[in-house]
Order: structure tokens, then C-alpha cells, then sequence
């Protein structure tokens, strides 16, 4: 570990502005000043191919996803395909790389299927939440779950207490209506 | 480290974490890290490529401090009521353990520390990681992968691979660098000007190399 009083002159390792106490690990990548970068722009002479996105540069790259020619400034290495950015934001790489978040169905569908008739307040609401439960994990049911967790327990768990609430509410409407 | 916990192309580094509103945890991938933060209903990710990883900051926290004083003060507290109240021993021993497991595991995890992550753009804090324990152990993990995604660059002559550094961020995410010219922080090529801190020098050069 690279603590920071090995290279604090005065031995004081923290910040002078915010008096935080740290220590920094440093990589090649820390030193590296926009002059060591390669060239991003070399001029297109009339004989060249240009990018499509900036005429006056030399196209050295060819997109992945629409054929575009492309600059070195345009070409983002993505997911391990060059592509341009036109082509990200319209989403046309379905790889993991390019997700930012994702919504958890079945952490939806759970809690609706378990908190409601939990609260003595609340369980009166699982009328609502047990087939809105049901629902939603029917409907996550072959949706993308977490990048980092895919197990389907959470969707199966919510159906089947869905399904027991659905099932109560049945069973006391019915006993209700056949009640002399 | 513990044994590794995969999940696809994800390789878990630190288990999950809890804390006010959610989730935390970081994966490491082929070519970059992942900070997972999840509120349990929504998943964010936050991606850091090796290649442009260009350190981490640590910091340290008094998390074990605190918890080791709520947890002491709250098993203190219901052992002595409930040796005032002449309670069974069953509820004291109870209680004695619902504190003092926490307490004790609070005490063995180490002390606590905050990591940041730094990119060109980004600093970055990993919520995942609070204990200075596996922080050390996750750098150590990741520092030979990314001085292998970096292999092409290089440091500046002088400094060696523990070599000086100016930072100037602070926990609110301030760009870290001073600027230096060709592959030289500036700090490593001229003495420190002396500096009152202040609003109008975020990002003055704090420190030059001892060596």
C-alpha cells in the first residue's frame, strides 16, 4: 500500500485543502498528459476517405453496428466492437457493457406479495397488491433481471404468495356469498 | 480472499453491503470493474475500465468507532435492565449475544476506511468497501491486472511505481491532478508552492516526492 507520507515533504498525509487524512495507489495511467495520446485527428487529403461525422478527418475505422466511416475521435471501442457513437445511444449493442441500470421485476413483485399483509393497517390492500404481485412477476418473468444476479426464487416466491392471497380473498368472498 | 463467488462474466469482489437505502457491491469483469448499487428495485451500474484507472484513494473512516459504540451502549444498556430486573438469565445471555456478536464481529472486521476510485474524468467512492482489511486485500487483487491493462503506458522517469503523487481531491469528487507537462506531475518536477487553502485553490499542487 502506498501510504502518503512516503511522498509528502513535510509528512503530513492528508489533503491541505480538506485536512482528509488518505493514501493513493497510483497507476501508469495517472501520468499520462494529453500530449502522450495518440493522434485523434489526422486531416483527410482530398484522395482519403473522410469520417462521416467530421469531414475534415481521415476515416481509419469502419463501424460495426451501421457501416459508418469513422475517426479515430468517433471510434469507441465498445464491448470489444469499434463502434460510433450514433450507434450507442441508439442502442444497437445489446452487450452487458452498455446497461446502465436495470429494474428488478421480481424485487417489485416481492414486496408487493409480501409487505401488504404484514401491517395490520395494510392487509386489507393485498386485494390490490396480490394480483398486481401476480402481474408484475408474470410480466418480469423473461425480462432481464440483475446483471449480478439472475436467479427467478425472488419471481417464484412472489407467485406463489400471490397466488395464496388471491386464493384467501377467493375463499372469504365465497364463503361470504354462500353464508344463509 | 475468500473464495471467489461468480456470476457469468462477473467475479464478486466484495460482498454485498448494506447501508441506508440499498445495496452495494463491485464485480470485476474481463476489462473493468463494476460497482453494483442497488436499491432492491432498481439495479445502477457503474462501470471503471482497468485502462483508465489511474488510482485509488483511501481514506479512513471511523465506522468501526461508531458501531462499536451504539452497539456497546444498546447491549449495556438492556444487560443491565435486565439484571435490575431480576429477569431470567435466559434474556440476559440473550441480549448478551445479540449485542455482543455484532460487537465482537464489528471489532475482528478491522478498522473502517472509504475508497475512492480515480479516473480522468471521475473520482469515484466504492460503497461496497468499508473495512481497511479488504480494501488492501481488493487493491492488491486488481493491482497487478491493471498495471497489465496499462502495460503500455508509462511512469515519468523519476518517479518510481510507488512514486509521488499531487492529489487534491477531497471526499466531493474534485478532479485529482494537477497539471504537469509530458507524463510529469507537475509536483514531481517543481517544489510545492507554499499555499493557503482556500476556495480559489482547489486543485494547487500540495506535494513534491521526498526521494
Amino acid at each position: 500500500m502506498f501510504k502518503a507520507e512516503n511522498w509528502h515533504r513535510d509528512g503530513m498525509p492528508c489533503c491541505q485543502r480538506c485536512s482528509t487524512v488518505y493514501e493513493l495507489v497510483d497507476f501508469p495511467a495517472l501520468y499520462q498528459s494529453p500530449e502522450n495520446r495518440p493522434e485523434s485527428t489526422a486531416a483527410a487529403l482530398p484522395e482519403d476517405a473522410s469520417c462521416f461525422f467530421h469531414a475534415q478527418n481521415r476515416a481509419e475505422q469502419v463501424c460495426e453496428g451501421c457501416g459508418r466511416f469513422l475517426c479515430p475521435v468517433c471510434t469507441v471501442n465498445f464491448g470489444g466492437r469499434k463502434l460510433c457513437p450514433s450507434c450507442i445511444a441508439q442502442g444497437q449493442t445489446k452487450a452487458p457493457e452498455a446497461e446502465q441500470g436495470r429494474i428488478l421485476w421480481d424485487g417489485i413483485a416481492l414486496s408487493l406479495a409480501v409487505f401488504p399483509p404484514l401491517l395490520v393497517v395494510t392487509w386489507m390492500f393485498s386485494i390490490i397488491t396480490a394480483p398486481a404481485a401476480l402481474g408484475l412477476a408474470i410480466f418480469g418473468w423473461n425480462r432481464p433481471s440483475s446483471l449480478v444476479r439472475g436467479s427467478r426464487l425472488r419471481l417464484v416466491l412472489a407467485m406463489v404468495l400471490a397466488i395464496v392471497q388471491i386464493g384467501a380473498w377467493i375463499f372469504l368472498f365465497a364463503s361470504l356469498l354462500v353464508k344463509p | 480472499m475468500a473464495k471467489p463467488k461468480f456470476f457469468g462474466p462477473y467475479r464478486r469482489l466484495a460482498p454485498v453491503r448494506m447501508h441506508l437505502g440499498g445495496y452495494s457491491s463491485l464485480w470485476l469483469a474481463k476489462d473493468y470493474l463494476m460497482a453494483v448499487q442497488s436499491t432492491g428495485y432498481s439495479d445502477k451500474y457503474s462501470r471503471f475500465y482497468l485502462r483508465d484507472i489511474q488510482g485509488f484513494m483511501v481514506e479512513d473512516s471511523e465506522r468501526r468507532f461508531y458501531w462499536g459504540v451504539v452497539l456497546g451502549l444498546l447491549g449495556a444498556g438492556f444487560v443491565l435492565t435486565s439484571l435490575l430486573v431480576r429477569a431470567h438469565w435466559a434474556y440476559t445471555l440473550a441480549w448478551l449475544l445479540l449485542f455482543g456478536i455484532p460487537l465482537a464481529w464489528n471489532h475482528v472486521k478491522g478498522p473502517g476506511c472509504k475508497l475512492y476510485i480515480i479516473t480522468q474524468v471521475q473520482t469515484s467512492r466504492l460503497q461496497a468497501i468499508s473495512r481497511r482489511a479488504r480494501c488492501e486485500e481488493i487493491i492488491e487483487f486488481l493491482r497487478p491486472l491493471i498495471e497489465e491493462a496499462q502495460a503500455g503506458l508509462s511512469r515519468p522517469g523519476n518517479l518510481d511505481t510507488q512514486a509521488a503523487v499531487p492529489v487534491a481531491a477531497g471526499a466531493t469528487g474534485a478532479a485529482p491532478l494537477a497539471e504537469g507537462s509530458a507524463g510529469e506531475p507537475a509536483a514531481a518536477t517543481q517544489p510545492a508552492e507554499p499555499e493557503a487553502p482556500g476556495e480559489n485553490s482547489p486543485q494547487a499542487p500540495l506535494n513534491t516526492p521526498s526521494a
